[in-house]
């Protein structure tokens, strides 16, 4: 499946594997909290090389690059396990399309350095899949907004410097024409983080707001006008969401461990394993039409759903099917197969639960569902 | 990148060109005449001298694999690839009809003029022994029971099989697309409790989930079919995996629509039948299953 890029994005390619054989031992991709400050430090040396901008726009300090570069990118730092693509590049999109230009020269230098990071503050205790109901409140006053209410289940929250708030400006009820985005300092009085650790050693937050003062001059877009810059910012990073370089090495290292612990012989666990192996080619062509669709600037809304649901179901598959295999030495804590259990059971839940994006694949690809 | 996913100009003229002829004919039953016909399209010709044209091929059978098309298709790119001159001319114009399989039991054994056997990851030229016992099938094809004796041994399997594998899998692709598009269809048109059965996630979800799959099956046979022309070492592992992928989507696709089509998916006139049990009758081909699997697990680290 490689012979479809071409020999620039392979050269690129080789280059980006040299570059992360360096970081081979951050082992981050599944779990960024513990390690932020080294992942920091990689998002910082991607930076510095042009690679947090690689699609950007050439007058905006980018490289100008198509988005299968972006992929590529990604994929390998998903095999490499090192990390995944940062949140920064929703916020980087939307300012780019969106900002000011004093919100473009004051915050995209930084994002492009690796030097600034953000935390989405979407989701909030009685608003996840729901999100046009959320009820965290902006009140404009004068030159600032005051923010109250209570954010939940943020990644990262307690580790970057920003975070990219999505509250309600409008009147109770307005759903998603009375929402404004924010670039909110996480050491603003007022706001308090409270970790929620996790079953794969991370951590999710929440965000308690409490008369958080933020200027004017950091919301983003128009007042209320939130829910299309979103839509477009998720449209622009869709191929990057879920590139097939966990899932290919997730299935490496379940080989590595058959043939560690003789389980390789057992013919069942051969064609178990065979299956897993065409699946996850499955995802890999999956994810690659997304890219293609979104290189030629066509919709891919329903595929990127589809790759979301096939990718993240997949990688519980493998996980589960270790389990099967192994039996109570996959029970040991430390193990990688215990690690990629604990992990995969978060990824069909974040970013769109698997009933949400199958909601988008029938009404998208199939005309069918009763909502929007 | 290259776009190899989607199809390009030429064989997406290839494909409309098919299933135009698809549309002006009876193509989901046999009939010689009409096979003569698909011959004289230039279809089986593709690839079948040795040059790449799978690409074509996964153009052509994705036209075919929607109409549910008849005839020994699979069986006919597989032998194409194995026969010597003189046979494969009479198969590629249309006027010899290949039964392929493991005996006794072979599809299209009482029409056949060219028969090869396939034993032990190895082909035969082959001739009846006896007489060919005729049988009906789900498909409603004419198969047969027949003892093959061999006449000589076949080289080149491995990449006729994969060429089969391959049309296999476009065949079967498409024709799951069909029936979910079929059964999309009528989930939006039949109302129940005041309502598009659509309308309910109960009917939706599913039909999505299958649309899923074999949105995948389709990528990965278009994807196969380009590493294969562009010559890639890795390019039959990857017609193995589109194959065993497109079976297992379409199956699902065909269960799924069958499901949502209720009491008039079930009827032997009805919109469905013509299209599930062709789906049946491809999926169980004999394309070495145990070795499409040893492929995709070699290809991932276990050998």
């Amino acid at each position: 499946m490689r012979r479809l890029f071409g020999p620039e994005e392979e050269a690129f390619r080789s280059e980006v594997r040299a570059f992360l054989a360096d970081w081979a031992d951050l082992d981050a991709y599944l779990c960024h909290g513990p390690k932020w400050p080294r992942v920091a430090a990689l998002f910082r040396a991607l930076g510095a090389r042009g690679w947090l901008s690689l699609a950007w726009p050439k007058a905006h300090g980018g490289l100008g690059l198509p988005p299968s570069y972006e992929y590529v990118l990604w994929d390998e730092a998903a095999y490499a396990r090192a990390a995944r693509n940062p949140l920064l590049t929703i916020v980087a999109r939307t300012l780019l399309r969106a900002g000011s230009d004093e919100q473009r020269a004051r915050w995209l230098p930084p994002i492009r350095a690796g030097e600034v990071h953000f935390a989405l503050g979407y989701s909030e205790p009685e608003a996840g899949s729901d999100l046009a109901s959320l009820r965290t409140r902006a009140v404009r006053r004068g030159d600032r907004y005051v923010v109250d209410g209570d954010k939940c289940w943020q990644s990262y929250a307690g580790h970057v410097d920003q975070l990219w708030l999505l509250a309600r400006t409008g009147e109770a009820g307005s759903r998603g024409a009375g929402l404004s985005l924010f670039l909110v300092d996480r050491e603003s009085p007022g706001l308090t983080l409270t970790p929620l650790p996790t079953l794969d050693g991370d951590a999710l937050w929440a965000c308690r707001f409490d008369g958080v003062e933020v200027p004017a001059e950091r919301r983003v877009g128009p007042e209320h006008g939130a829910w299309r810059l979103m839509a477009e910012a998720l449209a622009d990073e869709r191929h990057i969401q879920f590139p097939a370089g966990r899932l290919r090495r997730d299935l490496a290292e379940l080989a590595a461990w058959l043939r560690e612990t003789g389980r390789e012989r057992d013919p069942v666990v051969r064609r178990e394993f065979a299956e897993l192996a065409v699946q996850v080619r499955e995802a890999e062509v999956l994810a690659l039409r997304v890219v293609e669709l979104t290189q030629a600037g066509r919709s891919a809304v329903a595929e990127a759903a589809a790759n979301k649901v096939f990718h993240t179901e997949l990688c519980q598959e493998i996980a589960r099917r270790a389990f099967a295999w192994g039996g109570p030495e996959s029970l040991v804590v430390g193990a990688r197969v215990q690690q990629l259990w604990r992990q995969s059971l978060w990824e069909t839940i974040g970013g769109g639960t698997s009933e949400v994006m199958r909601g988008v694949v029938a009404r998208q690809a199939l005309g069918l569902g009763g909502r929007n | 990148m290259i776009a190899a996913l989607e199809l390009d100009a030429e064989r997406a003229a290839v494909r409309d060109a098919v299933a135009a002829w698809c549309r002006d004919t009876e193509a989901a039953a046999f009939a010689p005449g009409r096979w003569r016909e698909l011959a004289g399209l230039g279809v089986l010709a593709v690839g079948a001298d040795g040059a790449s044209g799978a690409r074509e091929l996964v153009a052509s059978c994705e036209a075919l694999g929607a109409a549910a098309a008849a005839g020994p298709l699979v069986e006919t790119f597989v032998a194409l690839r194995l026969l010597p001159d003189a046979e494969r001319e009479r198969v590629v114009a249309g006027e010899a009809l290949v039964a392929l399989g493991e005996p006794p039991l072979i599809a299209f054994a009482p029409r056949a003029q060219v028969f090869i056997e396939l034993a032990g990851g190895r082909a035969y030229l082959a001739h009846p022994r006896g007489p060919v016992v005729p049988l009906d099938t789900l498909a409603g094809d004419p198969w047969g029971r027949v003892e093959l004796a061999r006449e000589r041994e076949l080289p080149g399997l491995a990449e006729a099989l994969a060429a089969g594998r391959l049309a296999g899998a476009a065949l079967l692709a498409a024709a799951g697309r069909r029936a979910l598009e079929l059964a999309a269809a009528h989930a939006r048109a039949r109302k129940q409790f005041g309502r598009a059965i659509g309308e309910f996630q109960a009917v939706a979800h599913p039909l999505a989930a299958a649309w899923i799959r074999v949105l995948a099956a389709e990528m990965l046979a278009r994807a196969a079919a380009h590493d294969a022309d562009a010559g890639d070492a890795g390019a039959a592992g990857l017609c193995a995996s589109a194959w065993l992928s497109a079976r297992r989507a379409a199956l699902e696709a065909a269960a799924r629509a069958h499901q949502s089509f209720g009491a008039v998916g079930i009827t032997l006139e009805g919109p469905l039948f013509g299209l599930t049990r062709r789906i049946r009758q491809w999926a169980s081909l004999a394309l070495d299953e145990a070795g499409a699997h040893a492929a995709a697990a070699a290809a991932a680290g276990l050998a």
